[in-house]
């Protein structure tokens, strides 16, 4: 089932969560709301499930409006942020509440609940209760019970937030893959690029209640809208400089009191710089003040000795072995490629 | 308005959290040896005049003719047995009520936003900040012998002072917040996400009730209604206004205690109250038990919380 | 708090609809009973009963017995809370259990206890009689039997708040050279003032309204021991219900008043804090 929304705005008091947004999600899509706290991504959430009614704009399942129909009328499955498992009921009975809800007989609600612990991968744990799981266990039971129903759509806020590192690098692998499996319309909300972009195949880009950008991940990561974008997707460098021609050319570091709007600026990811020992064309001049090696690579601090302006370099572990990277090193930092923006966005 | 006051009048009484203290092991401060013992032995002494030596007196007093004096100086009689039935008539009626109510006003509540909100918390405080005197009063002004409402009861052959119904009422006009003020922080507590979660999964508004928030809250409502019947058997000054005081059919427990002491039957007087006491102590016992299962509940569930 | 608006969560519509009612038979009703009797009564009547020698008398007995019980209660009840959440003793369980029996016990019963407990054939009146102090009824006892009903309320809203008292602060305070006492002074008391301002609020409010107790250990006599509830009621018994409900609109005024001004008071160190 698609989802459409168009131009929904919602104000909290004199907050405005969101500010005319759209956004389509394609049926059997899984899609990433993507954004630091506070830009609106959870709030659009709740409009789609129907926890939160718009000011103005409207959503639609396929072609109905649901825009203020509650969400018992919605048939969504919802995982929230802290799973809301019913914590006097044992695994089983949360998967199966809304079956029995809707008066299915025991034998029918025990076969589909023996469905979903398999699909989720809980056999053997329909009698504990949410207390005596691990987080990542709760989760696949909040999914599960969301699944149930064989809702239209998913919706899932903040799916991996309560989780440590490992055990969400695990739960978004199995997602993609759960997802794979049964090709449910899927929307969820989340604060972490890496969860947006391991998982999703449309991911949006939300900032103060605005979207930023949508697309695809690798045409995100590629070709970020603007700065803001760029910047929230990973480290970036920003220096004065132009291109001439096809080559990159480099005039200067930015200083920490220079404003957006005093010149033209470039971006730069730190593994499209490259090191230098001697002047090349376009190149600007500094100090290696640390050299960090970090799983793959080796991150190279580097500062401008006039302004003390730093940046990040990161190189191939071989790459930074040729050239002895040590601190208090000089050297010469010349882009591969380099991004220019429209001068009205800004980080 | 004063109503954020008022409203912790039944704080101290419901906190359950607090008990952790007990298990919690004492942090070494920096008291001096001689302080923390002069001061436990302070407390020793004022505990013992205020609260000890008064019990004991009362079960020494209550049980001075042996216990089948005891047993004889309730049973034989027949006001005071009556007085019995009607304590365990008035205040099952009054809590009862009294929860059905406390279960709507909490939900609604904690649940929602709503304008007029503070108005209703502030009216339900109302009874806490009023003295039971007054509340007896405002019922012989409303429907007392004279005015309209009780020329009307007396029409229909049904006066309404001096009946079992003006005593109810007495006592859970008395009663009324208890119970709300113990819901409404275990709802909030609780939060609404596992009711959201429910509705939608499908489940009609009666189902969410029953099946997710009243397991939920059983406990805290349980005290509730544990707090609310003791306070209910107790009540004394609005049920001396609105009963008249008619021995053997309009007193209560507390009231005939007072009748007694008044026309000098003692051990009498003492026996009964030392009954109204013994349910005190069951009240007390079944509180300790709750917060008991309370604390293991709280410890065995820990939602982590992100980031 | 979490809360939502209406339209999210079903049951909206009943549980409005039926706490409005219920308060309304219960609560607004009576009290608009009592407050459209005194609207309606002629002004002079009004303050006349209201402003009655006997009335005023009757005030100030339930002000001084109240306010002196409180302030009493606010000692007694800091020394309680601190004694049981900073260290242990044996009995401190017990004595924590029993702490709560004043809020389940029927105030009546600790009348009649302290009222015979304190007379000359009682276990404290036949102790204290030889020094010539005669409690029995007179206001002191009703202090005493406030004390009992009261001090649960202190120790119940200080307690929480000392638990949980940073015990660094102190550990920093101690290091940095503050004696015992300074700590005390400058470190915990502000911090657990507002609970000890709420605590006696409650135990001075409650000794306002107290009826059930006061009737037993107190001799009643107007103009010396009897207080603003008891006053009503007599004259509740003489079927003057007008000088009734003008002595209850003053005391509902003050007692209002009071806790208006508490709540000030409070809200004033909260920002000071």
């Amino acid at each position: 089932m698609s989802i459409t929304v168009q131009n929904v705005s919602k104000t909290f008091g004199r907050f405005q969560a969101l500010d005319h947004v759209s956004i389509e999600v394609p049926t059997g899509s899984l899609v990433a709301l993507l954004g630091p706290s506070g830009c609106g991504k959870t709030t659009l959430l709740r409009i789609i499930a129907g926890l939160e009614i718009p000011d103005s704009g409207a959503v639609h399942y396929e072609q109905n409006e649901v825009t203020k129909s509650r969400i018992q009328e919605r048939n969504v499955g919802f995982v929230f942020q802290h799973y809301a498992l019913f914590r006097h009921m044992s695994v089983f009975e949360n998967i199966g509440f809304a079956l029995r809800v809707r008066k299915w007989t025991q034998t029918k609600v025990a076969s589909r609940v023996e469905k979903l612990l398999h699909l989720v991968r809980l056999e053997g744990m329909e009698n504990r209760l949410p207390s005596q799981l691990s987080g990542g266990q709760r989760q696949r039971v909040a999914l599960a019970r969301a699944l149930a129903a064989e809702p239209r759509v998913l919706l899932l806020d903040e799916p991996f937030g309560a989780l440590d590192a490992k055990v969400r690098s695990e739960l978004r692998a199995w997602l993609r893959r759960l997802h794979e499996e049964i090709h449910m319309t899927s929307i969820f909300v989340t604060h972490d690029q890496e969860d947006a972009f391991a998982v999703a195949d449309k991911v949006v880009v939300m900032r103060n209640g605005k979207i930023e950008q949508q697309g695809k991940p690798i045409e995100i990561f590629e070709k970020p809208a603007n700065p803001f974008v760029m910047d929230f997707l990973g480290h970036v460098n920003v220096f004065h400089g132009h291109l001439e021609g096809v080559i990159p050319i480099l005039t200067g570091f930015r200083r920490p009191e220079e404003n957006d709007e005093s010149g033209e600026w470039v971006y730069v990811r730190p593994h499209e710089l490259e090191i230098h020992l001697g002047q090349v064309r376009g190149s600007l001049a500094g100090i290696v003040i640390q050299v960090l090696p970090v799983g793959g690579i080796t991150r190279i601090l580097v500062e401008d000795p006039q302004s003390l302006t730093r940046i990040q370099v990161d190189l191939h572990h071989t790459r930074a072995k040729e050239l002895a990277m040590e601190s208090g090193k000089r050297i010469w930092v010349a882009p591969r490629c380099i991004r220019t923006f429209e001068p009205d966005y800004a980080i | 308005m004063p109503e954020a006051d008022i409203s912790k009048l039944n704080q101290p009484q419901s906190n359950a959290n607090h008990k952790s203290s007990l298990t919690r092991s004492v942090n070494c401060r920096t008291d001096s040896k001689i302080t923390k013992y002069l001061l436990i032995c302070t407390t020793w002494i004022l505990f013992s005049i205020i609260l000890g030596i008064p019990i004991i007196f009362l079960f020494t007093k209550a049980f001075s003719g042996g216990v089948s004096g005891y047993i004889n100086s309730i049973f034989s009689d027949k006001d005071t047995v009556n007085s019995i039935f009607l304590t365990l008539t008035i205040a099952p009626i009054a809590v009862f009520l009294n929860t059905l109510f406390g279960l709507n006003a909490a939900w609604l509540l904690s649940r929602y936003h709503f304008p007029g909100r503070t108005l209703i918390l502030t009216l339900i405080d109302l009874p806490f900040a009023v003295s039971p005197v007054v509340t007896g009063l405002c019922l012989v002004i409303l429907a007392g012998k004279g005015t309209t409402l009780g020329t009307w009861f007396d029409q229909l052959g049904f006066p309404f002072l001096n009946s079992t119904p003006s005593m109810v009422l007495a006592t859970m006009i008395v009663t009324l917040p208890i119970i709300v003020r113990e819901l409404i922080p275990v709802l909030d507590e609780i939060g609404p996400e596992q009711e959201l979660a429910a509705t939608s999964l499908g489940a009609t508004g009666m189902q969410m009730f029953l099946r997710i928030t009243l397991p939920n809250i059983s406990l805290g409502l349980v005290f509730g209604i544990l707090l609310c019947n003791a306070r209910a058997i107790g009540e004394f000054a609005s049920v001396a206004v609105v009963s008249g005081r008619i021995g053997g059919s309009t007193e209560t427990m507390p009231l005939r205690v007072e009748r007694l002491f008044q026309e000098y039957k003692s051990p009498a007087d003492f026996a009964l109250a030392s009954l109204l006491a013994l349910m005190a102590f069951g009240t007390l016992i079944a509180k300790a038990f709750i917060e008991k299962r309370l604390h293991s509940r709280q410890q065995s569930f820990q939602i982590p919380k992100a980031r | 708090m979490n809360r939502l608006p209406p339209r999210m969560l079903p049951g909206f519509g009943l549980t409005l609809g039926f706490t409005l009612t219920y308060l309304g038979l219960v609560v607004v009703f009576p009290l608009g009973a009592l407050i459209l009797q005194a609207l309606t009564s002629s002004p002079s009547d009004f303050f006349l009963s209201a402003f009655h020698p006997r009335a005023l008398s009757a005030y100030w007995i339930s002000f001084i017995t109240a306010g002196t019980a409180a302030i009493l209660n606010t000692f007694v009840g800091l020394l309680f809370a601190w004694v049981l959440v900073r260290y242990t003793f044996p009995g401190r369980r017990l004595m924590d259990a029993l702490i709560d029996l004043p809020f389940a016990l029927p105030t009546s019963v600790a009348g009649l206890i302290y009222s015979t407990l304190y007379s000359e054939k009682g276990w404290m009146g036949e102790f204290i009689a030889p020094s010539g102090i005669h409690l029995s009824y007179s206001w002191w006892l009703t202090v005493m039997v406030l004390l009992f009903t009261g001090f649960p309320f202190v120790v119940r809203t200080v307690q929480p708040v000392l638990e949980e008292l940073d015990g660094d602060l102190e550990e920093a305070a101690a290091i940095l050279g503050a004696s015992g006492f300074q700590t005390f002074y400058k470190v915990i008391l502000p911090s657990i003032l507002p609970a000890l301002i709420t605590g006696f609020s409650l135990a001075f409010a409650r000794g306002l309204g107290e009826y059930g107790s006061i009737v037993f250990v107190s001799s009643n006599l107007p103009y010396q021991t009897e207080t603003g509830p008891v006053l009503i009621v007599s004259r509740l018994e003489e079927n003057a219900i007008s000088d009734a409900s003008a002595t209850a609109i003053m005391m509902l005024i003050a007692s209002f008043g009071m806790l208006l001004l508490i709540n000030a008071l409070q809200k004033r160190g909260q920002t000071n804090a």
